[in-house]
């Protein structure tokens, strides 16, 4: 599928190789056989779970980040790149100049509610 | 003045199958660790399975005849230092397991980790001795030059282990570290 | 032990060892090995006709005696599992769980093949190991979870009497499944895998009514710690040794099941046995 792409526009899609899980605010990934586990704080986390790789990072940014955590659009940009490069390198995260389709994006984390 | 980041990303290990590096960050940390030694490189001096405490040591305070642990390549071995070269921090030892016919290569600073302080045996810590006795000299001369008899030898320890019963808990109050 | 005889006409003796309700069946030519096992596992010796994985020991002479390695645990194409390590070599197909190990008459070596064994069991059952002391008080189960240093031995020498220690090092956690609707919940097994208390577990088991994570400190004191902390620290002292994705995934799922289940807190504690007064 081809799409208009704007210039500057990043597209970010949750791995297939990995397994994650909400608990609390906090979501924790484990990426394939590696022996590390990554915990994404409450920030991270919201990105994280908008990562369908058919909606544009600002827009993540501007509809989730900016409103539930009352931050400037710059700002937050700014650390979601260095976010989102970041989970690239783990290989958590695809990042792409295009809108990332793929027949499987694995759903947002498994969440518990908490029985404690 | 730098904002502080809105996102942040926590990395934790997970398993706790890498015995090596974590033993060697706890000493570091810590100033000592207790690990269990899994090969066969020291007997008769210590056996497979033994739990060996060891404690952060400058390679200045290092002498012959002590058992130290090192690292090298993310292996970790305990074996006992045969000849020190040198002084001070720019020291190098040199040591040899008691089981094995040559010795290691040079040891550094980087790569001592500590002295084996004690060995748990039978349900206590023991030091371990920096001279082996008339019987122990014989024993590695045998497992130095006779792989049979190191088979032998690890067979025998094995049954005298579980004949020997280890001594009650000892009282209520207690250290760290053992 | 018992002996049965092969076609070859060679003797054949077996020992079952019987941990957290899964039996290993040893199967060596050698009786006197087959003797140091039955005494080394003593508490934990079943009948080797009921286990449902089995091990033929070949003993073998040490070789170039090598330096302590970490093991290394992979699944090859065919799915069979191979362990290695500088002590040992052994082959396990867990499908129909049989394998082979290699090693010298060092019980050590085979003690590790079990822990090893009994985790791959364990992660495709929700259950794991993990380094931790755990005793039974009441009839509920304790775990107090640390790396070396952290007290597991130490809480464990200062159990008062009425309290069973499972293990002062190893735990073994297996989650039962409830009828549909109902939590499941977890159960702690006693292990002959000890530290340095160089004493064997009790052969009994207790559901896990809490696990704490040990720190050392001038007080007692139990502090809450989030999910995710609990979950962390748990990953990080959880044994698992294969580099295979799907079933650290498991483990992972596993871990995260289990501090939503079972209350998680942080024990400080003085070295003396009045900490135990906080656990009942």
């Amino acid at each position: 599928m081809s799409a208009a792409v704007a210039p500057g526009k990043r597209y970010v899609a949750r791995s297939k190789q990995m397994a994650a899980r909400r608990l609390g605010d906090e979501v924790m990934i484990m990426a394939g056989s590696e022996a590390t586990v990554y915990t994404l704080n409450d920030v991270a986390a919201a990105i994280w779970e908008e990562a369908d790789g058919l909606t544009p990072l600002d827009e993540i940014v501007e509809r989730r980040i900016c409103r539930d955590f009352d931050v400037a659009p710059e700002d937050a940009l700014q650390d979601a790149l260095a976010l989102v490069a970041e989970l690239a390198g783990h290989g958590v995260m695809e990042v792409s100049d295009t809108p990332i389709v793929s027949k499987r994006i694995p759903g947002a984390p498994e969440s518990e509610k908490g029985s404690r | 003045m730098k904002k502080p980041k809105l996102t942040e990303v926590l990395e934790t290990p997970f398993g706790a199958s890498s015995a090596s590096v974590a033993a060697a960050d706890s000493i570091r940390s810590n100033g000592s660790v207790s690990i269990r030694a899994a090969g066969s490189s020291m007997i008769p001096s210590i056996w497979p399975g033994e739990i060996l405490l060891v404690r952060r040591v400058a390679i200045a305070e290092v002498c012959p005849g002590e058992v130290v642990l090192a690292e090298r390549g993310g292996k970790l071995f305990a074996h006992r230092v045969v000849e020190v070269r040198g002084e001070g921090s720019g020291a190098r030892i040199v040591t040899q397991g008691d089981a094995l016919a040559a010795p290691d290569p040079e040891i550094s600073e980087a790569e001592l980790l500590g002295r084996v302080a004690a060995i748990a045996r039978g349900g206590e810590w023991r030091e371990p001795k920096t001279h082996l006795g008339m019987g122990a000299r014989i024993l590695r001369a045998i497992v130095r030059r006779s792989s049979f008899a190191a088979r032998v030898l690890l067979h025998l320890h094995a049954q005298r282990e579980r004949a020997v019963a280890p001594r009650p808990a000892t009282q209520a109050s207690a250290t760290w570290g053992s | 032990m018992s002996a049965t005889a092969t076609f070859r006409g060679e003797a054949q003796f077996d020992v079952g060892i019987e941990i957290g309700g899964i039996g290993v069946r040893v199967r060596t030519d050698d009786p006197s090995f087959v003797c140091l096992l039955e005494r080394r596992y003593a508490g934990f010796v079943g009948s080797p006709e009921r286990a449902e994985v089995q091990f033929n020991v070949n003993l073998t002479a040490p070789s170039g005696i090598d330096p302590d390695e970490n093991v290394r645990v992979e699944r090859a194409a065919d799915g069979t599992w191979s362990l290695l390590r500088g002590d040992f070599r052994a082959e396990w197909d867990s499908k129909i769980g049989r394998g082979t190990i290699h090693q010298t008459a060092n019980p050590y070596s085979i003690d590790a093949v079990l822990r090893i064994v009994h985790s791959l069991v364990l992660a495709r059952q929700g259950g794991f190991l993990l380094h931790s002391a755990s005793a039974v008080r009441n009839g509920r189960a304790f775990l107090f979870s640390g790396r070396s240093g952290a007290g597991k031995t130490t809480i464990s020498r200062l159990a008062p009497p009425d309290a069973t220690l499972l293990t002062d090092e190893i735990s073994y956690v297996r989650k039962v499944e409830n009828a549909a609707g109902a939590p499941h919940r977890y159960i702690a097994y006693g292990t002959p895998f000890t530290g340095e208390l160089a004493k064997l577990g009790e052969n009994v088991k207790a559901p896990i009514a809490a696990l704490y994570l040990l720190a050392q400190g001038p007080e007692n004191r139990i502090d809450p710690v989030s999910e995710a902390q609990a979950s962390r620290a748990l990953l990080g002292n959880i044994l698992f040794f294969a580099k295979d994705p799907e079933l650290s995934a498991m483990v992972f799922q596993s871990a995260c099941e289990f501090v939503s289940r079972v209350p998680v807190s942080r024990l400080t504690f003085r070295p003396d046995a009045s900490v135990w007064e906080l656990v009942r």
